[in-house]
């Protein structure tokens, strides 16, 4: 985004800002626990560490609060597997990590300290054996203050499913409120404390009325009633030297997913037109495809479970089950008539959202098995014609080999969602020019 | 390389806020009359891999370098690749890069690949806490470079390097010579639909290490798409008119930086990367002698040439100071010096020598001050300070550092001293660098002009 060439007359007023930095390491080290479970997912011979450190660079974000993430992407996740005929795998794979803090000043409606209820997320131990995005999730830091801000030191042991937990930090978060002069060139200026200020429109970015424009528009929602099938991924590794790295010479294994959401789905449909039209006719065009159809479902997150059983040479056998979150199942492409409906697959290094090929045993991750050019899992079509019918199944369907560096294999199956229409409504209004691409009449 | 985002805490929903404070934009200054620039994709496969595999030999003189004990392998895997871009920027001496982008499904932040090392240790007293080292690097690797009308694909472009992770083992210097280089026309890449293939299998003889180097790498050239002209009708086209002053100088660098070295004091930190009760220093020796280093300000272009002035330190700020104007600068060089480890733990020692790469210092001015920063990190100008025995490898901090007055480069001839140390943590490690560097700039021009703008470029004032 371009910044405006303000004149000193023109600056708007100071921003109040929060600037962080984060310094210092964090180990987090597992172990397989036989009181808790180990031997029967199959990772008591594992021990394992992940490995971040934070560097010294300030952030700052300006408005607020936040909660900020410090981020690693270097973090290494170094797991050492012992079969029970004795053998010894390493595994070392990286794994982008995020600390994540609540920068709101104490006293204040979002003020959790500095450790928020998501101190940690990283991708567990990535391809490797150990903890999972939501064990580690789970991990709070103690948090303390100090005369030279927050210190998140310490050593705190935990159980994260069949693993027992410990992390090591140095860590120490210094969180300064100011505000930021001008037009967010730099030059912050700290102050005691940020006052709420709200920033004047400049003259130069005032602009006139927007022009609207007359827009045919139909949507039809329906509840998620039903959910069945999975999506299966089989896989092995690769011959040797490629599976060195991870230490996965030897394995292979099966990924079932499966989701179990619930909420509801709008298909959408607009265009430009000259006159208005009623609800019934803009429905009707909505099935004869005239309008470009968008699909938002009502739940953020989609919902499941990720089962994975893998074997190794040695004697190795692992099997775990996970839940997952999918981020927003959501339009991939729209053209007049059908709906491609994609089930992504998240963003793989998206240190915000687990992995959904991901458990507590070692094996694929997302980035090993999609398609390099696409985040989909899977995917369906919707026809215009049926929309508006009372009952409507999607039905996502993956067919596809792959073959990575380490791993290759193939995924399949289908995930069925039976859907019951709730409400349909339809019209026209007005809007922005800019909405309305094709108009007719 | 590390990233932060703020994220808003309104209601359940989490959504990136802000970008990095650091990523507030540099001017992006472009030519009156822009020459056109023309992008050519094709799709692009990379597989397979570089893989050594090395044990130390006594035979070979290992204990020269206290290399002895060590058994392992290092790799380097690509990154999924989604597409090459060949970019073409006309005009009378055309020039072109190479960009490898990768995959929608995959990293940027590993953009050229991931090394992973994965080293055991026999012998003295380090066969319980000191016995095996893991870990993995990412690696900004080009591969593929350009040069005038031909084009090479090589693994000899890495930068900081291919093969150093925090583990004991060979280096780029011992393996890279050893892998073929292909060269071929550009137009060759062009028309895609090829395989170009840097596959080898040498043996390993190395500072007393011994082994096998297996390079499977293959980059597979798919069909090209249409070329297309860059920026028409895009968001980058020039806006706004800037006036710029821009200082060359010629440089040298003398002088060192100790690093300072030891284990992690936490088993559970150091163990995995058998740095428990290590000690030692890592001596970064600079010898640069024909450095190049530039400063720049850019301001409006109704700015008086005297605060541009100021802004570079070659006047003395007026009532006003620089108005907010601020310089940037670097100073770059390469090879010119040598990095030394010289590292024991218990009974183990290991000292090795490796030809320093070189490395970038950069500059920023602000009011009347000037700082002088050498980052440590994962950067491709950040000097590398690691040989073929185990060490941190610290992505974070600065090297050498130092604030001095701006009005230190009203002189022809300017001296700064860098000699503030730092201290950093680093997988398995604490790190304090210790500077003592001298930095001495001659100016040997000044320009000012007037420059377009792309919109997305930020003023100094």
């Amino acid at each position: 985004m371009a910044a405006p060439a303000w004149s000193a007359a023109d600056r708007p007023p100071p921003e109040p800002v929060v600037t962080t930095e984060v310094t210092g390491p964090l180990t987090i080290a597992w172990s397989g626990d036989p009181a808790h479970g180990c031997a029967a997912v199959g990772v008591c011979g594992v021990t394992g560490t992940l490995q971040m450190t934070f560097g010294a660079e300030e952030e700052s974000a300006s408005g607020g609060p936040f909660i900020m993430a410090e981020g690693d992407t270097s973090a290494v996740a170094r797991v050492r597997t012992t079969a029970p005929n004795g053998s010894v795998t390493t595994c070392a794979d990286l794994v982008p990590a995020a600390l994540l803090f609540n920068t709101a000043p104490a006293g204040s409606p979002f003020h959790e300290g500095v450790n928020g209820p998501d101190a940690i997320h990283a991708f567990g131990a990535g391809r490797c054996a150990g903890p999972t995005f939501d064990d580690l999730a789970q991990l709070s830091l103690p948090a303390r203050r100090d005369t030279r801000g927050d210190s998140l030191s310490g050593r705190i042991s935990t159980i994260a499913g069949p693993f027992a937990v410990t992390a090591v930090s140095g860590v120490r978060v210094n969180i300064r409120p100011g505000t930021e002069s001008g037009d967010a060139r730099g030059g912050i200026d700290h102050a005691p404390a940020a006052t709420a200020a709200t920033a004047a429109t400049p003259a130069t970015a005032k602009s006139a009325a927007p022009r609207s424009a007359l827009v045919e528009h139909a949507a039809v929602t329906y509840r998620i009633t039903a959910v069945t099938g999975a999506l299966t991924t089989q896989f092995a590794a690769a011959a040797p030297p490629a599976c060195d790295p991870l230490g996965a010479c030897g394995a292979r294994g099966r990924v079932v997913q499966s989701l179990t959401t619930h909420g509801s789905v709008t298909f959408r449909g607009q265009r430009g037109v000259t006159r208005s039209v009623g609800r019934r006719r803009a429905l009707a065009d909505l099935r004869e495809g005239t309008m470009t159809i968008s699909d938002t479902f009502g739940a953020l997150l989609v919902q499941g479970t990720v089962a994975e059983t893998t074997t190794q040479t040695g004697g190795l056998r692992c099997h775990d089950t996970s839940s997952i979150l999918l981020p927003l199942a959501s339009a991939g492409r729209s053209s007049p008539g059908t709906d491609r409906v994609t089930l992504p697959g998240g963003e793989p290094f998206e240190p915000l959202l687990g992995d959904p090929f991901r458990t507590r045993c070692a094996g694929p991750a997302a980035s090993d098995v999609l398609s390099p050019n696409s985040l989909t899992m899977a995917a369906a079509t919707v026809r215009a014609g049926e929309l508006g019918q009372r009952r409507l199944t999607i039905t996502f369907r993956t067919r596809r080999t792959f073959r990575g560096s380490v791993f290759s294999g193939r995924r399949s199956g289908a995930v069925t969602l039976a859907l019951t229409r709730e409400r349909s409504q339809g019209g026209t209004r007005h809007e922005p020019a800019s909405s309305a691409r094709t108009v007719t009449g | 390389m590390r990233w932060a985002s703020a994220i808003a805490a309104a209601g359940a929903a989490l959504a990136l806020a802000t970008a990095p404070a650091a990523m507030a934009a540099a001017p992006v200054p472009a030519h009156p009359a822009q020459p056109p620039t023309v992008i050519t994709t094709v799709p692009v496969r990379a597989t397979g891999g570089l893989f050594v595999q090395f044990h130390s030999d006594p035979g070979a003189g290992c204990a020269r370098w206290g290399l002895c004990g060590y058994s392992g392998n290092v790799s380097w895997q690509p990154t999924r690749s989604d597409s090459l871009q060949i970019v073409r920027v006309g005009g009378r001496h055309p020039q072109v890069s190479l960009l490898l982008v990768p995959s929608l499904n995959a990293s940027a932040d590993f953009a050229g690949g991931v090394t992973t090392a994965n080293v055991a240790q026999a012998g003295g007293d380090a066969t319980a806490a000191g016995a095996h080292c893991s870990d993995a690097a990412d690696v900004d690797q080009p591969i593929l470079e350009a040069h005038g009308t031909r084009s090479t694909v090589s693994l000899g472009s890495a930068s900081p390097s291919v093969l150093d992770t925090r583990c004991a083992g060979p280096r780029d210097a011992d393996v890279l010579p050893h892998l073929p280089v292909r060269t071929l026309p550009l137009a060759t890449l062009q028309r895609g639909r090829r395989a170009i293939s840097l596959a080898a299998v040498h043996a390993l003889h190395a500072h007393g290490l011994s082994g096998t180097i297996t390079s499977t790498f293959v980059l597979h050239l798919g069909r090209p798409g249409p070329p297309r002209v860059a920026g028409d009708g895009g968001s980058h086209g020039p806006a706004e008119l800037g006036r710029e002053i821009h200082v060359f100088y010629r440089a040298s660098l003398r002088g060192r930086i100790l690093e300072e070295v030891r284990g992690a004091a936490d088993p559970l930190a150091c163990a995995p990367l058998g740095s428990c009760a290590t000690t030692g220093t890592v001596t970064l020796s600079a010898h640069a002698h024909s450095a190049t280093a530039s400063l720049i300000a850019v301001a409006h272009p109704g700015t008086p040439r005297r605060q541009l002035l100021a802004a570079v330190g070659l006047a003395p700020p007026g009532p006003g100071g620089a108005g907010g104007v601020r310089g940037v600068g670097v100073v770059a060089w390469r090879g010119g010096g040598s990095v030394q480890s010289d590292l024991t733990q218990g009974t183990d020692s290991c000292r090795d020598t490796l030809a320093s790469s070189g490395g970038e210092l950069t500059f920023a001015t602000s009011g009347t001050r000037l700082r002088v920063m050498m980052p440590v990190g994962d950067s491709a100008a950040s000097p590398l300070l690691a040989t073929r025995c185990p060490g941190p490898t610290p992505a974070a901090g600065q090297l050498a550092g130092a604030t001095v007055p701006l009005s230190a480069l009203r002189h022809r001839t300017a001296r700064i001293v860098l000699t503030r140390p730092s201290a950093t943590h680093d997988d398995g490690y604490v790190v304090r660098f210790v500077p003592h560097l001298t930095l001495t700039l001659t100016r040997i021009r000044v320009t000012t002009r007037t420059i377009p703008f792309f919109t997305g470029s930020f003023f100094g004032n």
